[in-house]
């Protein structure tokens, strides 16, 4: 927030962008690691049955895992670190800064991974079988490590846990919900192996083969049918009392309709996921023969849908922070919020050039002042906009409800003195064409 | 006479996966090998076979959602108690927002099948009831629509009627006597929601079950229409589907995800309330009916007040009625010994006509 330029992302916003590469990464990159899984343990079958076509169908299937993991998972990687970078860059530098080791560990074994996916794909038939068997292992060994490092730092953001105290390292990896979010996503990951692998399947041309492997795809989504009531809870179970409070409190008022994003992306997530293993179940698992690549393509979208629902969720889980008790979601540290209402803001910012406030710069600055300290969340008229947020409200009535954010319970302290909130007021109320502030009027 | 002498299914293996108690009581083995017979033809436009699919089961879910709406509604206090199902009733907002949601998706689909119909030129001989049984359901489904929008008696729904009502007005002679039919008098009052609300619940239901009956009968008795490119494919070619099991499962995939959708709209985007209507305030500004009417509504506002001697809305009433028989006279125009220029001409009809319908919903939803 203070350090570094802002990036304007009026429309979608910036939270929208980044949700959006995010998911499609996301989605791609577990599809990376289950189907890894799923080419290691599908060539282990062929290979001891002696299989040909069951070979045949696994050699397709790492081309275009091959494809779409390396050229499109790269470059959503690279994407995400492109917009996050320019969206949140506090949150960003915190992140590299405490994990720097980790995220070389992490780049590493990207490049192992990309590597070994390449060389199994093209020593098709030019190794002996025992050895490329072993090559895939040692594929989704090393994708699999990925999914273990990062897994240390998103759930950081979510429960740092005695990091907050300690500042040590090991405590901000191994945090308290580390270990049942491996889990969680490492199941999943078996589930996207199969939706992807159902799509893959319901290419084939030769029908009988079609129908076996498209029976045979529909077992992967089954461990995650049933397990993941059970780590879901697990997890739900690791994290800090607010945060569940947040959930539950959402949970207790759904049958009135009072409902929050959290817990309509929660309803949305439940009903995509049944709808997804209940379609597998009758298409691809009981009635292959009548599924087609159409409908494959329409579980494919649906598994999307629930990735980027969960994703939001558990940034949702965060607010207001994007380090959970440490770094609040526009940047600002919990630690110099402490005194918010003394804080400078223009003179602590360097990029807003004005240091002092008059009648005529007073709205400009309001304007600053938005963009440093609300845009990361916030857009004037796109998404989350102050045009409709503060829709109908008084000059007065922004100026006073700047000084009780908190009171949300997912928005940050404003920063600012009285003289910055006053010209922040000026502006949003500017946006919704509120009313001149009553003091202008006496 | 022994315990089995009535016709049974006890000895027909294709009734096997039904319970003893049933099979032993009915004789069911006609019915498994009717849809067994029945088939549906694979081509590049199978796609909108799945319309009016997916239009039954909205439907469905608009009676499922509207007998759990009705257990709490109540006509005497008509905003109060949407408010209540949506703030006080354990998941009365869901349900509303459903039903609300899926009767727009409901019209929705139910043009898209019969613009589907038209294209594929399913109305023609021997089916020309099919299609006017069809044209009877969106009718139907449009008065579900005006009837059921006035329920909540907002603020919108109310001016809203209450121009849909001055609209009908127009209409010479009998259009006042059908005004105050519907209102129950010469203001929109309580005795309209009871009007509307009976007319909502109980007799357009009716009247859409039974003419849905008589539409699906009709469709198993002629079965499914394939298009003229399909009939002049070498048999070889043809490739057909089973309807029980193979296309009724890929029906049930079809609602599974129009499901989904469904829920996705209700819970993301649930159906808002506004204030309660009061018949003395001012009409909101630009007030405009639901989507549906939009294309007509649009097109009523192009007329002048008086087109020579005639009320402008009245001529624009007029137009609406002769393409509306037009349209319903289809089957007899294109019939198969019309000649070939009368068969271009009603598929040039059915193109405007779809046009019209999109050109002027988008104008009336984007002029002031």
């Amino acid at each position: 927030m203070l350090e570094f330029p802002v990036w304007n992302v009026n429309g979608i916003g910036g939270g929208w962008l980044i949700g959006i590469i995010a998911t499609l990464h996301v989605y791609v990159a577990q599809f990376a690691i289950g189907g890894g899984l799923y080419l290691a343990v599908t060539e282990y079958i062929a290979f001891k049955n002696n299989d040909q076509p069951l070979l045949d169908y696994i050699r397709g299937f790492s081309n275009f895992l091959m494809l779409l993991t390396t050229v499109f998972g790269a470059l959503g990687g690279v994407g995400i670190w492109f917009v996050v970078g320019n969206v949140n860059p506090t949150g960003i530098s915190a992140l590299i800064h405490n994990f720097m080791f980790f995220w070389a560990i992490e780049w590493v074994v990207f490049l192992v991974e990309i590597s070994i996916a390449f060389f199994y794909y093209y020593s098709w038939g030019k190794v002996s079988k025992k050895f490329h068997l072993q090559l895939a292992w040692l594929y989704y060994g090393i994708a699999f490590m990925s999914l273990v490092v990062i897994n240390g730092i998103l759930t950081f953001m979510l429960t740092p846990g005695d990091w907050i105290t300690t500042g040590n390292i090991w405590d901000a990896f191994f945090n308290p919900s580390y270990l049942p979010s491996v889990v969680l996503r490492t199941v999943i990951t078996f589930a996207i192996a199969g939706v992807f692998a159902i799509v893959t399947s319901s290419r084939i041309k030769e029908e009988a083969m079609r129908v076996r492997m498209l029976h045979y795809s529909a077992k992967w989504l089954m461990p995650s049918f049933f397990l993941l009531p059970f780590i879901g809870y697990w997890f739900f179970s690791s994290l800090p009392e607010s945060v569940a409070s947040l959930v539950l409190s959402g949970i207790a008022n759904i049958g009135s309709g009072n409902l929050s994003i959290l817990t309509r992306l929660l309803l949305l997530v439940m009903l995509l996921s049944v709808t997804i293993y209940l379609v597998s179940l009758l298409g691809p698992y009981f009635n292959p023969k009548m599924f087609t690549f159409g409908f494959s393509i329409a579980i494919l979208v649906l598994g999307l849908f629930v990735t980027g629902a969960t994703e939001s969720i558990r940034e949702m889980l965060r607010k207001p922070y994007v380090i959970y008790d440490y770094l609040y979601s526009n940047g600002v540290r919990k630690s110099v919020a402490a005194d918010s209402s003394n804080y400078n803001i223009i003179m602590h910012n360097k990029w807003i050039a004005e240091k002092t406030i008059t009648p005529e710069n007073q709205k400009i600055v309001g304007e600053k002042i938005f963009r440093v300290q609300c845009q990361s969340c916030h857009t004037t008229t796109g998404y989350r906009s102050m045009e409709d947020l503060a829709s109908g409200w008084e000059r007065d009535f922004i100026y006073r409800r700047l000084s009780a954010l908190t009171a949300t319970g997912i928005m940050p302290p404003f920063m600012g003195n009285d003289e910055e909130r006053r010209a922040l007021a000026e502006y949003i109320g500017d946006i919704v064409k509120a009313k001149p502030l009553v003091a202008e009027i006496k | 006479m022994s315990q089995h002498d009535h016709p049974n299914s006890l000895n027909d293996p294709t009734t096997e996966f039904l319970p003893k108690f049933i099979r032993e009581r009915f004789d069911l083995g006609w019915i498994i090998a009717f849809f067994k017979h029945k088939q549906v033809p694979v081509h590049k436009h199978s796609v909108w076979y799945y319309m009016g699919g997916i239009a039954l089961f909205l439907f469905i879910v608009q009676v499922i959602t509207g007998i759990l709406l009705m257990v709490h509604y109540n006509a005497g206090e008509p905003h109060a108690s949407v408010m209540a199902i949506m703030s006080q009733v354990d998941f009365g907002w869901l349900i509303r927002s459903t039903h609300s949601w899926s009767a727009n998706l409901m019209v929705l689909v139910v043009f898209i099948h019969m613009f589907s119909t038209f294209f594929m030129k399913s109305y023609k001989y021997p089916r020309e009831m099919t299609w006017m049984t069809g044209f009877m359901l969106l009718a139907i489904c449009l008065g579900f629509g005006f009837s059921g929008y006035l329920l909540p008696w907002d603020q919108l729904a109310y001016f809203a009627t209450q121009i849909g009502i001055k609209t009908n007005e127009a209409i010479p002679v009998v259009g006042p006597f059908i005004a105050d039919m519907m209102r129950g008098g010469k203001e929109l009052g309580t005795q309209t929601i009871e009007r509307f609300f009976a007319l909502h619940v109980w007799v357009l239901p009716l009247m859409f079950i039974g003419i849905l009956g008589l539409h699906l009968l009709f469709i198993q008795l002629q079965g499914i229409h394939a298009p003229q490119f399909f009939e002049n494919l070498p048999p070889e070619k043809k490739k057909f589907m089973k309807f029980f099991p193979d296309f009724a499962i890929k029906d049930i995939y079809v609602w599974l995800l129009v499901m989904n959708f469904l829920g996705l709209l209700a819970v993301m985007f649930p159906w808002e309330l506004g204030k309660e209507a009061d018949p003395l305030a001012p009409a909101p500004i630009g007030i405009k009916p639901e989507w549906y009417f939009l294309a007509m509504f649009q097109v009523l506002k192009l007329f002048p007040a008086h087109v020579g001697p005639i009320e402008g809305e009245l001529v624009g009433i007029l137009l609406f009625s002769v393409v509306g028989v037009l349209w319903v006279a289809i089957p007899f125009i294109d019939s198969p010994n019309a000649p070939a220029w009368r068969s271009r001409a009603v598929y040039y009809f059915g193109i405007a006509l779809l046009a019209g319908i999109i050109i002027f919903t988008m104008w009336g939803h984007y002029s002031d």
